[in-house]
């Protein structure tokens, strides 16, 4: 069975990979993957707390 | 038992001088600085120009501040052996001793006072220690008064200082070092006015007039 | 007149912007530029004459907050800037093809433009682990950008994270993120600090260089001097506010009401360097200081760290705790060091009695 992946999905805010298996022209299964990480839970720690809303934000 | 002393010109003008504009200097950019800082007088009316008020006191003070600086770097190569650069730093044995004497008498090791004609060598190091606080006063107050102004003035004066350190940790520093140098004026004032009392050799009129009265056996 | 096909004016005129509107833009680009008096018309000669320059518009570890700020363009528009001032022919965020067709766009343009396309750069690039954390088309993020910034007449680094690795770069920064500066070596690289920039410097950027054919004079930090020479507290509005010692002390206060200064509140407006308050922003609606919140140096080096806390004008003293304000350990450090003295003299007192009373 073919699988597809169509990396980056454009028109949206982000990136996003999408991976299908393809039989018979139908989607048999897919997967959605992330392709990109900062890590800003890690980066809000042990920082004052009102500066919190600035750094969620940038999500 | 009475000991034969004599009156000695200890203290020259130069270091005397340095010394009281210092102490209003000091007073005039702790208060200024700490408005800046956090600013804590209300605004009474329409017309008040407060912080910019007090910006032009501190700045005018830290002038006046860089100009003691300088003058007294340069006595401390022009002026007598009392003012000289060497009384600062522990270069010699006898220097190095007299640290260890003072230091103990001070923390009730050693009966000993430590009698000194100049400086103590506990006092060089602390004056010393002083001295390289007011410099770093002195290059991050006019980073931060300066920053970007463009100009080789300003450059000289505290400009270089903003490529090795950010912004905001020169002011960070710029405003703990002023409580580092209360910190040393205190115990400052505190020995000398004990330690006139112990030496007997009028310590604390001297710093107005200049003279000591001395035995001539004192380690300096 | 533009008589040569496919100028940019030409482009322009074709789509209904009218001469006027032309002449709008001319002199709007000609005052964020600073430029002397006769300004306008050098650009709108320039424009009347050149060919579209191809951009292509790179993400990495980004929130497309940039390309938020490029969707607010006006005087043109963004529609105008996409398909008639600019030929953007590869912008993840807003162009038609995915996949592999998008890929192939910026694959044309790197191939056939060789050394004359431009390239916006948003969004931080990750080297810890390979560069695996933001990878496009499954290429490392590191790879794509060596690739297009090598081979590109200019790289523009938009925002934070382009220029110094902006919030994933932030303390602890667990992907080892960096900004282009210092993940590709040895390009034509212009900076427009901010979080994110302001759309009219990346226009005036980009006007600059169709009007004179360089990109405008930078800084020591490779931002223009244009936007980022002068200091937002030397053009903030409420700088009479401030020397006169009217500060906000709580939100909502009279003074807030009031619109008084906000240094109180953590502005840091003193130590940044943008032109908010002249652009502002939105089609200069407003800027956070208008709006009453103060600046947080969003356009100065690694701001999340060094400008935070945002509410307070210092930071605190590391290691004692949250309270810890430079004021209080100062405070703290006299107010110990007059005690210890105070127990001093008390010791000597205490000394001297003994030593009478042993009958020395």
């Amino acid at each position: 069975m073919p699988k597809i992946a169509i990396d980056p999905i454009t028109r949206i805010e982000g990136h996003l990979r999408i991976e299908a298996q393809v039989d018979g022209g139908q989607v048999k299964d897919a997967w959605a993957s992330s392709t990109m990480f900062r890590g800003i839970e890690i980066i809000l720690k042990n920082r004052d707390p009102r500066d919190a809303w600035a750094f969620a934000q940038r999500i | 038992m009475t000991t034969e002393r004599k009156r000695t010109y200890i203290w020259e003008f130069p270091v005397r001088l340095t010394h009281w504009v210092n102490f209003f200097v000091i007073i005039f950019l702790s208060v200024t600085g700490l408005y800046i800082g956090g600013p804590f007088i209300h605004p009474t009316s329409d017309q008040s120009f407060t912080m910019g008020w007090m910006r032009f006191i501190h700045l005018v003070a830290g002038y006046t501040l860089l100009m003691m600086v300088i003058i007294r770097v340069y006595w401390a190569f022009a002026g007598n052996k009392y003012a000289n650069w060497r009384v600062f730093l522990p270069l010699t044995g006898r220097q190095r001793h007299d640290l260890g004497d003072a230091t103990k008498y001070y923390l009730f090791v050693s009966k000993k006072p430590p009698y000194a004609a100049g400086h103590t060598m506990c006092a060089g190091i602390a004056y010393f220690a002083l001295f390289l606080l007011f410099l770093f006063q002195i290059f991050s107050g006019f980073a931060l008064f300066s920053y970007n102004s463009p100009g080789l003035v300003h450059e000289i004066l505290g400009g270089w200082l903003t490529s090795l350190m950010n912004i905001q940790a020169i002011r960070f520093w710029h405003h703990l070092v002023m409580y580092f140098i209360w910190v040393i004026a205190l115990v400052h004032v505190y020995l000398a006015v004990w330690l006139d009392s112990v030496e007997g050799n009028g310590l604390m009129g001297s710093i107005f007039g200049g003279y000591k009265f001395i035995t001539g056996k004192e380690w300096e | 007149m533009g008589e040569a096909s496919g100028s940019i004016y030409d482009s322009l005129r074709k789509k209904g912007v009218s001469r006027r509107d032309f002449m709008k833009f001319c002199s709007l680009m000609a005052a964020t530029l600073a430029l002397p008096v006769g300004g306008a018309a050098k650009i709108a000669e320039a424009l009347e004459k050149a060919q579209k320059p191809t951009l292509v518009w790179l993400e990495f570890q980004d929130c497309a907050g940039n390309t938020e700020s490029f969707l607010r363009a006006s005087d043109p528009t963004v529609a105008q800037i996409v398909l008639d001032l600019l030929s953007v022919n590869y912008h993840e965020t807003i162009m038609a093809p995915a996949g592999k067709q998008a890929e192939k766009s910026l694959a044309d343009t790197v191939k056939n433009q060789k050394g004359k396309y431009l390239v916006v750069v948003e969004g931080a690039i990750p080297l810890k682990d390979g560069g695996v954390y933001c990878t496009v088309g499954g290429r490392a993020a590191i790879d794509i950008a060596r690739e297009v910034c090598g081979n590109a007449l200019a790289t523009i680094a938009m925002g934070a994270c382009a220029w110094d690795g902006g919030i994933p770069a932030a303390a602890p920064n667990p992907t080892g993120a960096v900004g282009v500066k210092d993940a590709v070596k040895g390009i034509t690289l212009i900076n427009l600090p901010g979080c994110p920039a302001n759309v009219v410097n990346l226009t005036g950027t980009v006007v600059h260089y169709l009007t004179f054919g360089s990109l405008p004079l930078t800084d020591s930090m490779g931002r223009p001097l244009f936007a980022y020479g002068r200091r937002i507290h030397d053009d903030c509005e409420r700088r009479a506010h401030y020397d006169a010692g009217r500060y906000v002390r709580e939100w909502g206060d009279e003074g807030h009401r009031k619109g008084w200064c906000l240094y109180q509140m953590g502005c840091k407006g003193p130590e940044t360097f943008k032109n908010c308050p002249a652009q502002r922003w939105n089609q200069g609606t407003s800027w956070p200081v208008e709006a009453g919140h103060g600046c947080i140096g969003c356009a100065s080096p690694h701001f999340w760290d060094t400008m935070t806390p945002f509410y307070k004008r210092l930071e605190n003293v590391p290691g004692f705790g949250v309270e810890a304000t430079a004021d209080k350990f100062g405070a703290g450090l006299a107010a110990a060091t007059a005690a210890g003295l105070i127990v001093h003299r008390i010791a000597r007192a205490a000394k001297k009695k003994s030593s009478e009373e042993e009958g020395k």
